[in-house]
């Protein structure tokens, strides 16, 4: 186990070092999914199966596919300095070196002092803390956690201890949207059919559907969204949940984009439908966080509704699945679209530069 | 000073940490100034999850034997991937919006042509 995870560590390390010095941003990004699939791992040895479920889906998923699009939506020449070297790997700059040594060695005199990783005495994870009560760990691992009848204790800490922060959670990644929707100057998430293509515009033929691509993602896309459902629906009693659930399925609309080009599938889509299903999925997280309150109960209070906790915990599972789901997708939509302009005009720009 | 195998994830967090701020400092390209800042914040979910973990432990399932991983730093994390995922979409799209304006996501050119539009 101890040889597996010091392969792991080194794996990271030597990513992450390839990714700060490979120059071009599309080697970066190929490397940095590599980067978060060892990450994946090493969140199930440290047994933290629903971490490196979302961990696969959005690190090495939905943020790839983001850099992708950033990198495919513009061009990338390096600086006056860089010319001339060809070496597709970037020298260390001395003065950021120093900088970075300069944090780095308190930071590992820090870690140095931390409690060893593992250690049941540790304050993180031991049953009673200093002052002889039961710790917080204890309330979540313990008795306060087996009453509710809940298994998968991340779902309770999610939706019954400390869900006024996955609310918050939900309302960064809602704002998050329409902060790129307001940056991208756009008032819709898909494209009006009568819009002209910026690809069509650039390059005579934007998409080139490979057969065996097309094929594949037939096979696989119903089997991917199938699982989203499922993970989705069994957060309370299996890691998984809604997060996971929801960008996977997420995931299975992106996959038909990145295949079968990003306007067709917006259009089948239906803007509408996404806004719908974002809406529903924060309005069924609000009205469970209030309703709560209108029965009699505090805000929020997970356990006040008069039908079962893990009933209610399911719901808002499918609650954070939807609007993890709706948001995730048309995320990497609009990000597809681009910025609306007028692009010959930029075009021109461009090419006036010196 | 602790035995560096038994805290090597916490190392791996001051590497990754580095690397991750080296990248936003040294690197003129923006995207990869946003890849940057994806390990700087990944480095952090890796402390938080190495300090739930216990010797030997299981999932933090309740239908499972003792000793469980703590699901607090769990929460968190998943919370917080999906937070940075959100943050580097607004990130990104700040990006090409800057080359749609610019023609370039080099932040030297960038300056040079904001101090050029100045005069």
């Amino acid at each position: 186990m101890i040889v597996l995870e010091l392969v792991l560590a080194g794996f990271l390390l030597l990513t992450a070092l390839l990714v700060a010095l490979l120059r071009d941003p599309i080697e970066a990004t190929a490397v940095f999914a590599a980067f978060s699939l060892g990450l994946a791992v090493v969140w199930v040895l440290l047994a933290a199966p629903d971490v490196a479920l979302t961990e696969a889906a959005v690190g090495a998923g939905v943020m790839v596919i983001l850099l992708l699009i950033a990198v495919a939506r513009t061009e990338w020449e390096p600086s006056t300095v860089d010319r001339g070297r060809l070496s597709s790997f970037q020298g260390p700059n001395p003065r950021a070196v120093i900088v970075i040594a300069a944090i780095s060695i308190p930071l590992v005199y820090t870690v140095t002092s931390f409690p060893d990783i593992g250690d049941p005495n540790a304050p993180a994870v031991s049953q009673v803390d200093p002052a002889g009560e039961s710790s917080p760990y204890h309330h979540y691992i313990g008795e306060t956690a087996q009453s509710l009848d809940l298994p998968n204790s991340v779902a309770l800490v999610l939706a019954v201890f400390r869900n006024l922060d996955t609310l918050g959670e939900v309302v960064v990644a809602f704002t998050a949207l329409i902060g790129v929707l307001i940056v991208l100057d756009r008032t819709r998430i898909t494209a009006p059919r009568d819009e002209p293509a910026v690809e069509e515009l650039d390059y005579p033929d934007p998409y080139v559907m490979s057969p065996v691509g097309t094929t594949a993602v037939r096979l696989v896309i119903p089997l991917v969204f199938v699982f989203g459902v499922y993970l989705t629906l069994h957060g309370a009693v299996l890691p998984g949940g809604g997060f996971q659930g929801g960008v996977v399925m997420g995931a299975s609309i992106i996959l038909m984009a990145l295949v079968f080009g990003h306007r067709p599938t917006g259009n089948w889509v239906d803007e509408r439908l996404l806004v719908w299903v974002i809406t529903i999925g924060v309005g069924l997280f609000l009205s469970i966080a209030v309703g709560s309150y209108l029965i009699g109960g505090s805000l929020f209070d997970v356990e006040a509704y008069p039908i079962d906790t893990v009933l209610v915990v399911d719901v808002l599972e499918v609650a954070i699945g939807l609007l993890v789901g709706g948001v995730v997708t048309a995320l990497v939509l609009v990000m597809a679209l681009g910025p609306t302009d007028d692009v010959s005009e930029s075009a021109e720009q461009r090419g006036d530069r010196p | 000073m602790i035995d560096l195998v038994d805290a090597h994830f916490y190392l791996v967090f001051v590497g990754i940490f580095a690397i991750g701020l080296y990248t936003m400092l040294d690197s003129p390209n923006l995207v990869k100034k946003v890849i940057g800042l994806n390990l700087v914040q990944v480095s952090v979910f890796l402390v938080f999850v190495s300090a739930g973990y216990v010797e030997g432990a299981a999932p933090p399932l309740l239908t499972l034997e003792h000793p469980h991983a703590n699901p607090l730093p769990h929460a968190i994390v998943l919370t917080a991937i999906v937070v940075g995922v959100s943050l580097t979409a607004v990130a990104l799209a700040l990006v090409v919006k800057l080359y749609h304006e610019f023609g370039t996501i080099d932040v030297h050119e960038i300056e040079r042509l904001m101090e050029d539009s100045h005069e």
